[in-house]
Parts: structure tokens; C-alpha cells; sequence
């Protein structure tokens, strides 16, 4: 203060003191927050190779048991022990999806999926009230996520292929699933063949969207059996109670399963707190990818490195099912999904390493491939359907 | 945080018109002179806030930075400001300089802060260079009001510089957080 007041050259002081401040403040948020977004060029199209590259390394690294490589270590290459099962189910889903976008022309693709459907099939054990779910051993639980992609699957299936001949199995897939539903809306994430009941207590942040995805599917493909009441449901829990009650902070949670269930929903009349909700979400996949954009440069000092090819897809499958959600709701205000898609799809694209596979920290995961392959595939197919719903 | 009113409001934190009176501390020689150097530094200042809202989107392109990240990156320098104005809301500059210095103490020092500058790129770009201007217009008037006619008392220009400080920080967070939800 007494700087200030006493000097009779105080106000030159104070003119290169504001010079100063602005030199600073100017410089500190160029290397933080306001550093630039770099996003490469990205057409529609450009991704069709990393997507193929991408699900070439699942197809090939696949065991004739429909078992995925799960993780490998490219320093001493080799496999990493260990297996999860809800991973197996995405990445079954993600080559159907693949498949769909192909038109089954790919039948690599297609016989990889079905061998990993058989894998999961085979591993099914049937659960209260009619209803079933793969599970890695027989003593072992059923995971709702499992059963929930597993779901995805049978009816990615059934829209590529038009076989009827796994109904049965989509209807006890989503008896189990409302079997596993709380009175909230939410999800109980395990089923224990011990005591043939759902777990008490235990929620998942993955659960609750990935089974609203499948039951959405369910009522696509049987509309009128009522399987859209669950949906609800959970889509109501996920909007208005989830991040407070599972502590998910900050809201909303970057769930892409919730996303890919809303793009879904598109059409069945969706009311204001889910497209408050939607937006919110979309927001949030933003935010990411124009962070990640600033990770570049000087910037890097600032920025944590690029997430795991998995976490980055992500963004985008979320980003796409939205995207599919703006282009068919009317309610929505325009908003620049698409540019935010090029943009996390031309990044994630040139991360890829040239096996085919997104490595961090020389390890790469199943569900690495599974991701980022569908979130390119969300991206080009938003791209070029325009946002007719296949 | 798109309305006319709560931009306003935004852009006259970000000004903060009394923690500017107090800055501006020495008693002017000549009131005849005083009066039209104030006006020309505060118009001068609008001028160029005016040309910073008009301009927002080609000088956001031109940093390769979207509207939700440059709303996100003001929040900093905004809620400094405000917890500065908290703390010490007069930092006063007592001995009467040249007649350039004082317009350009008041013209830059006063208005052609960081966190203002950086408020108005925000604003504009989201709601609007009208809405933007509106704010602006509004506390440069506020600012040479105070300075014009210096008839209110320290204490409450303090008061009233620690109050919009207080208001700073609370917009800098909203503002942050929209950044973080803009698409």
C-alpha cells in the first residue's frame, strides 16, 4: 500500500505493474487453460482405416474359443494373465457394431463376433425368475454389466443378420436384467449363485447405463412386451439422482452407455429433464475432448498425458450416441457435436500404433480396441448417415 | 448465464467501478480539465472494449480456443481480481500525474484489466456483443461517474469495491463451471 501512495512516481508504477499483469496473466492461461485446441484435418471416412486396423488386432489376436487376447505388454511381448468378462461381452458388441456399418461384408468380422458370442453363450448359467446371464466361472456371480453388453450383442445381432434365432435368449437376458433393478431405477451390479438372488448394496457407475442401453434395444426389437418401463426408469434414476447418490463427482458422470441408450430413446418422446440431462452429458464429453486438444506443445506441462485408447473412445461412442440424439429431437439447440467428434475422432485416430492397437504405457487392453473402434465408428457412421438411424 | 441482466451484472463486477475510484486517488488541479480528461479516457476505454466484444470470435479463432474453454480459462484471472478487491479494494495512486498519464491510468489501469478484457471475449462470445456492450456502457459510466464528480465517501466506495469483489468470485465460479459444460 505505502508503494503505491508515497512515490511520486506511483502512477508509472502502476502503468507498467498493469503492463506486467498482463504479460502474465496473458502467458499463464496460453500455457493452461486457454492454450489452443489443435485439432487435425478430419473428413468423413478418415477414421475407416484405424476402425479396421483397430478391429483387425481383436479379430486376429482372438483364441478359436471366441476368448480375446484381454491384455498384452509390448516390451516383453506377451500376454498379461488375467480376464474379464464384461470386457469380452464389449468387445463382441463392438464387432457387431462394426459389422452393422459394414453390412456383414466383413465376414472376419462377423465370425470373430459369433465366436465371441459362443464364448459368452456357453458360459450362461440361468438366474431367478427365467432369466440368465454369462458368468466367467459356474461358482462365480453374474455381473449385470455382463449380461447388459451381452444384450447389445444378441441384438446387434439380430439387426445385421434377421435371425430370430437367439430371442429366447434376449428375453431371459432382460429378465435378469429387471430382476437386478432397484425400486430407484438403478442397478445392482451382481447376481450370486449362492444365494440365487442379486447382491444387496453394490451399484456400478457402468451397470445402470449398460443395461438401459440393452432394454432399449429390447423394446426396439419387441416393442409392446413392455421392456421400455425399465428404461424409464433408469434413464430417470441416471438424470435427476445418480451422480448425488453413487457420490459421482464432477456431474454429470461421463457415462457414453447412458448416451448410446438416449440415442436410442430419440424417437420414444423423451421429456425435458432427460434432454436437460442429455445436454448436460454432452457438455461433459466435450469439455474432454477440448482439454485433450490442449494437450500440445508447451501446454503439455499442464495438461495429464492422453488417456488409454479405452477412456478416449469413450468420449466419443458418447459423443456419437448424442449426436445421434441432436440430429432427431427437435427440442434440442443446435450444437457443435459434430465438430467436437472430428475433432476427439482425428486425435484418437492418429494415437493408434501401427499393430492396430492403442497402447499406454506399452500395455493395451481388449476394451482399448473395443472403444476406440467404436467411438470411430460413432463418429463416421453420425457422419455419414446425417443422422438417419440405421 | 445468457440474459441481458446477469451479462451486465458480469461485465460491471469485472469492471468493478468503485475499486476503480479509489484507485484514482490524487485531487485534480484543475477541475475543468479533470472532467474532459475522464471522459475522453473512459470513451476511449469503451472504444476499445467495444472493438475486443466486436472482434470475440475471429480473436477466439485466431488463439484456437472455443468459447466454453475461454470461459472456463476467464474464470482464473476473474475470481483473482475479486478475492484482490476482497482483500485490498484500494490500491490508490495519490500524486497527480501528467495529464497523459492520468488518461492513461484511467483508460487502461481502470478498464483495460485483464479480467474485464477477458470477461468481455466471454460474454460476447456467447451472448452477444449488445448484451456485452450494454454491461460495458454500464460501468463505464459507473466509473466516470464516481470519478466526475468524487463526492462519495471512501468507506463506502471501499464497501462497495469489496461487495462486487465478493460478486467476482461468485460469477468466476459459474462461470467456470458453464465452461466446463458448453459444447
Amino acid at each position: 500500500m505505502t508503494f503505491w501512495r508515497s512515490s511520486a512516481g506511483g502512477a508509472k508504477r502502476r502503468l507498467v505493474a498493469w503492463l506486467v499483469v498482463w504479460v502474465v496473466t496473458a502467458g499463464l492461461l496460453r500455457v493452461t487453460l486457454a492454450a489452443p485446441e489443435v485439432c487435425p484435418q478430419y473428413s468423413p471416412g478418415d477414421g475407416q482405416a484405424a476402425i479396421d486396423a483397430g478391429a483387425d488386432w481383436i479379430v486376429r489376436t482372438q483364441e478359436p474359443s471366441g476368448r480375446y487376447l484381454y491384455e498384452y505388454d509390448r516390451r516383453t511381448e506377451s500376454a498379461v494373465p488375467g480376464y474379464n468378462l464384461v470386457r469380452h461381452a464389449g468387445g463382441t458388441m463392438s464387432l457387431y457394431q462394426l459389422a452393422i456399418a459394414q453390412q456383414g461384408q466383413n465376414h472376419q468380422v462377423v465370425e470373430a463376433a459369433d465366436r465371441g458370442m459362443n464364448y459368452l453363450l456357453e458360459r450362461a448359467v440361468d438366474t431367478s425368475d427365467g432369466g440368465m446371464g454369462p458368468a466367467l466361472s459356474s461358482r462365480g456371480p453374474v455381473k449385470t454389466g455382463t449380461a447388459s453388453l451381452t444384450l447389445v450383442s444378441l441384438a446387434h445381432r439380430r439387426i445385421l443378420t434377421g435371425d430370430p434365432g437367439f430371442d429366447d435368449e434376449m428375453r431371459a437376458l432382460g429378465r435378469f436384467l429387471m430382476g437386478q433393478q432397484l425400486p430407484d431405477g438403478g442397478m445392482l451390479n451382481f447376481w450370486d449363485p449362492k444365494t440365487g438372488a442379486p447382491v444387496p448394496g453394490e451399484r456400478s457407475r457402468f451397470a445402470t447405463g449398460e443395461a438401459a442401453w440393452g432394454l432399449a434395444l429390447m423394446h426396439e426389437a419387441f416393442p409392446g412386451e413392455g421392456w421400455d418401463t425399465p428404461v424409464w426408469a433408469i434413464m430417470d434414476y441416471l438424470a435427476t439422482e445418480r451422480d448425488e447418490l453413487e457420490e459421482l463427482w464432477p456431474p454429470p458422470w461421463p457415462d457414453q452407455w447412458a448416451a448410446y441408450a438416449l440415442g436410442e430413446m430419440a424417437e420414444w418422446g423423451l421429456e425435458e429433464h432427460h434432454l436437460d440431462y442429455a445436454q448436460r452429458l454432452a457438455g461433459r464429453f466435450s469439455q474432454m475432448i477440448r482439454w485433450d486438444a490442449q494437450r500440445e506443445g508447451v501446454a503439455e506441462i499442464s495438461h495429464l498425458p492422453m488417456p488409454r485408447g479405452g477412456g478416449y473412445g469413450t468420449i466419443l461412442e458418447g459423443l456419437g450416441g448424442l449426436e445421434w440424439l441432436w440430429l432427431n429431437e427437435p427440442r434440442l439447440a443446435d450444437a457443435p457435436l459434430r465438430d467436437r467428434l472430428e475433432c476427439g475422432a482425428a486425435r484418437l485416430a492418429e494415437a493408434q500404433d501401427a499393430d492396430g492397437a492403442w497402447y499406454y504405457d506399452d500395455l493395451t487392453r481388449v476394451d482399448d480396441q473395443q472403444h476406440a473402434v467404436s467411438g470411430l465408428l460413432m463418429a463416421d457412421v453420425s457422419f455419414n448417415l446425417g443422422g438417419n438411424k440405421p | 448465464m445468457s440474459g441481458l441482466g446477469p451479462v451486465m451484472l458480469m461485465v460491471l463486477a469485472a469492471a468493478n467501478p468503485a475499486a476503480g475510484a479509489l484507485s484514482v486517488a490524487w485531487r485534480p488541479s484543475n477541475r475543468d480539465q479533470w472532467r474532459p480528461r475522464v471522459m475522453l479516457a473512459v470513451t476511449a476505454a469503451v472504444g476499445l472494449l467495444w472493438l475486443v466484444a466486436a472482434l470475440s470470435d475471429p480473436i477466439l479463432d485466431a488463439l484456437s480456443v472455443t468459447t466454453g474453454t475461454w470461459r472456463l480459462a476467464t474464470a482464473v484471472p476473474f475470481a483473482i481480481a475479486g478475492v484482490r478487491w476482497m482483500v485490498f479494494p484500494a490500491r490508490p495512486v495519490t500524486d497527480e500525474p501528467r495529464a497523459g498519464t492520468q488518461m492513461a491510468l484511467i483508460a487502461l489501469t481502470v478498464l483495460f484489466t485483464p479480467q474485464l478484457v477477458a470477461v468481455v471475449l466471454a460474454t460476447a462470445a456467447h451472448d452477444g456483443t449488445l448484451r456485452t456492450m450494454a454491461g460495458v456502457v454500464l460501468a463505464a459510466i459507473a466509473t466516470a461517474a464516481l470519478l466526475w464528480f468524487r463526492a462519495t465517501p471512501t468507506p463506502l466506495l471501499s464497501v462497495v469495491a469489496r461487495l462486487l469483489g465478493g460478486i467476482a468470485i461468485v460469477l468466476a465460479i459459474a462461470l467456470g463451471v458453464d465452461g466446463t459444460q458448453t459444447i
